[in-house]
């Protein structure tokens, strides 16, 4: 899940590393920009078809978070 | 002062109402257009709450809905300054979208015609309507596009390149724009709260405003009375992001402060400031952070029409316009519309219900458009 | 008053539209790499947006509303290209866009001169940038100066309605200043407007006062009418 994530992080920001860390933020230290994140997010709700309400996708903050997300999403 | 460009009439379509005094008394109940939309929830929308005109169908094409609305607004604002067609009348329009419903249906397999659907056709069918002959400028500055119509109008006016100007903008709903700033995560998913504390961004609108400008002494030669002076346009640009201002706000400061310049007026002559206000987080932050740079501990009060109208995109400083040059004649302040707990780390003083404001001399009305396109429009009592 | 043209070029690109401003990325790639400077920008435009809306609209019916990329979005906005172009060359003046065909050329020449006349020794970018077609895009710019030790390929001038005026083809603002620019190039005037919109004469280094060599033969620069 991890590595997917990356990967399409990847499309939207090119120069993502390969091993980005999955605790930090990704608007923080790592230089994604709040607009890069909304459409990361679009991607992952369009990949795995679901949706991140309004009010919930900037608790989307780390990988970390955003695998949590998604497999509770999924499951549910 | 003979070189002054004033405002002899006005004319409008909003969702609030398509003539002066509906839209201003529903404005001063402090009353939002903001309601849910069947149709766009049946398409699956991730917001379906929006502002719209109800019942305005001219031509029943959508893909001429900015051409009706253009046309209907221009006549009643000529009609309004009792100016017929003749001489060398320009139209000056600000626009977004174009008629988005043309590349709506052309993504769906019409063909597109691209001068019926470029912002550039509402223009030019204002002048087919009326026959004007003067020059067509459309600006295509998005959020801050009437101010640009506006203030051009006004130089060329000024200038004697027109002998009047039917000036505003048009603003036809656009489902691309629904579609694009829900998915952008800027739009509220039902009110528009400028300046609240639990603001949740942006209602999309629609909208047409139309105002003629012409020399306030042509003006008085005619027996016109003029509704207001239009003092001149301030503009920069934050050349920092294609989306997000900066977010000290020091581009909007220096649009503001190029508009008091071109008025030839200081901070303290500013009685009320028409804010671009779209109700998202960051630019209602920037845009308070911006206001005092510029007017420090004299900030003026403050509402933002956004709440009661929603963003009309290209029509929206032509609306606040409108809305502005008719608290001038009032001298009334109407409200900031959805304000229930201001958000008091912006330190405004937000005006929340209708202020009377026996002292009003001007007004600074402000539309920072994506891409860091920044103006504040200056208008002054007559 | 007269400006100078202190560089100009025109260039046409199979670059299109892919979803992330990439029309709007050469535009200003374009530009910056060529050098243009200027304290204002005015572009003028016609379809500007067009493409990216009619792209953004298919790829969101395609994954479904609810799911719609949003990357595309703010590249339908026709000034979108105006406030890349600002940003990669540094632009924190007054920028424009005029939407139409010669006649958004003509107000942006328009707001220009307004520009230098207003700041006197500055710079005022005209660019107009279309495409011709879906598949090809056009830009053509324009850097004017009132500065009368700038090096000058070119003059323009607002000008009355000349004895013998073309009718306006109906051509885009890109496709009218390359063809204005070229005949600069060539050292022949050109003749932008119409009665309803104005007039503007383009006038070859010939005709204006330029600087002299040590030799005192004079400077002139066509070869600086880059990219023609």
């Amino acid at each position: 899940m991890l590595e997917v994530l990356r990967a399409e992080l990847r499309a939207v920001k090119e120069d993502v590393p390969a091993d980005l860390p999955a605790d930090r933020e990704l608007t923080g230290e790592l230089g994604v920009d709040s607009l890069d994140v909304v459409e990361f997010v679009a991607r992952l709700e369009y990949r795995f078809q679901f949706v991140v309400p309004d009010n919930e996708w900037q608790q989307l903050a780390t990988l970390d978070a955003i695998v949590d997300y998604a497999l509770a999403h999924l499951r549910g | 002062m003979t070189d002054r460009v004033v405002v002899t009439g006005m004319g409008l379509r909003t969702p609030l109402g398509s003539d002066l005094e509906t839209l201003w008394a529903r404005l001063l109940s402090g009353e939002s257009a903001s309601q849910h939309w069947p149709d766009l929830a049946a398409e699956n929308f991730p917001i379906a709450s929006a502002c719209r005109l109800q019942d305005f169908e001219v031509s029943g094409d959508p893909t001429r809905r900015g051409r009706d609305l253009a046309v209907a607004a221009a006549r009643d604002a000529l009609t309004d300054s009792d100016l017929d067609g003749d001489g060398r009348i320009g139209v000056f329009v600000g626009t977004t979208m174009g008629e988005s419903a043309a590349f709506e249906a052309a993504a769906d397999g019409a063909e597109l015609r691209i001068d019926e659907a470029a912002g550039s056709v509402f223009a030019a069918e204002v002048a087919r309507d009326r026959g004007l002959a003067g020059p067509l400028r459309t600006y295509g500055t998005a959020c801050a596009a009437g101010n640009y119509a506006l203030g051009a109008a006004a130089t060329a006016v000024r200038k004697g390149t027109v002998t009047a100007a039917v000036s505003g903008g048009v603003e036809p709903f656009s489902k691309i724009a629904m579609l694009g700033f829900a998915r952008s995560r800027a739009m509220s998913g039902d009110l528009c709260r400028p300046f609240d504390r639990a603001r949740a961004g942006m209602q999309l609108g629609e909208a047409a405003a139309f105002l003629v400008l012409e020399r306030e002494d042509q003006a008085l030669a005619r027996g016109r009375d003029p509704l207001a002076v239009v003092g001149g346009l301030g503009l920069s640009g934050d050349a920092f992001h294609p989306t997000a201002p900066r977010e000290d706000g020091s581009g909007m400061a220096a649009a503001m402060r190029a508009g008091l310049a071109a008025a030839g007026i200081g901070p303290s002559e500013v009685g009320w400031v028409c804010a671009h206000g779209t109700g998202t987080l960051r630019s209602d932050a920037a845009e308070a952070r911006a206001l005092h740079t510029v007017f420090g501990d004299q900030t003026p009060p403050v509402a933002s029409v956004k709440g009661a109208l929603g963003h009309s995109l290209g029509a929206a400083t032509a609306v606040q316009a409108v809305v502005a040059v008719q608290a001038l004649r009032t001298r009334t302040l109407p409200p900031n519309a959805n304000l229930v707990e201001p958000d008091d780390s912006l330190m405004l003083d937000v005006v929340i219900e209708p202020r009377p404001a026996p002292e009003l001399r001007w007004i600074m009305s402000c539309g920072y458009a994506f891409g860091g396109l920044n103006s504040a429009l200056m208008l002054g009592r007559a | 008053m007269t400006a100078r043209v202190v560089r100009a070029g025109h260039w046409t690109s199979s670059q299109v539209d892919s979803g992330d401003g990439a029309v709007a990325r050469w535009a200003a790639g374009t530009l910056a790499g060529d050098r243009f400077q200027a304290d204002a920008l005015l572009l003028a435009t016609l379809d500007s947006g067009a493409r990216e809306s009619i792209g953004f609209w298919r790829s969101s019916r395609e994954t479904g509303f609810p799911y719609a990329n949003p990357r595309p979005f703010p590249w339908t906005l026709s000034n979108s290209s105006t406030g890349r172009i600002a940003q990669a060359l540094g632009i924190r003046g007054p920028t424009y866009t005029l939407v139409g065909r010669s006649e958004a050329l003509i107000g942006a020449l328009g707001h220009a001169m307004d520009e230098l006349e207003t700041r006197p020794g500055s710079r005022a970018l005209v660019v107009a940038l279309d495409g011709l077609g879906m598949q090809v895009s056009q830009l053509a710019a324009m850097c004017l100066s009132t500065d009368p030790a700038s090096y000058a390929v070119g003059s323009v001038v607002a000008c009355g309605r000349p004895d013998a005026p073309a009718d306006p083809d109906g051509g885009t603002a890109s496709q009218t200043l390359a063809a204005a620019l070229d005949r600069l190039a060539g050292g022949k005037e050109a003749l932008v407007g119409s009665d309803r919109d104005g007039w503007f004469s383009f006038t070859p280094p010939s005709e204006i006062p330029t600087l002299v060599r040590e030799d005192g033969e004079p400077l002139v620069g066509s070869d600086d009418i880059v990219g023609v």
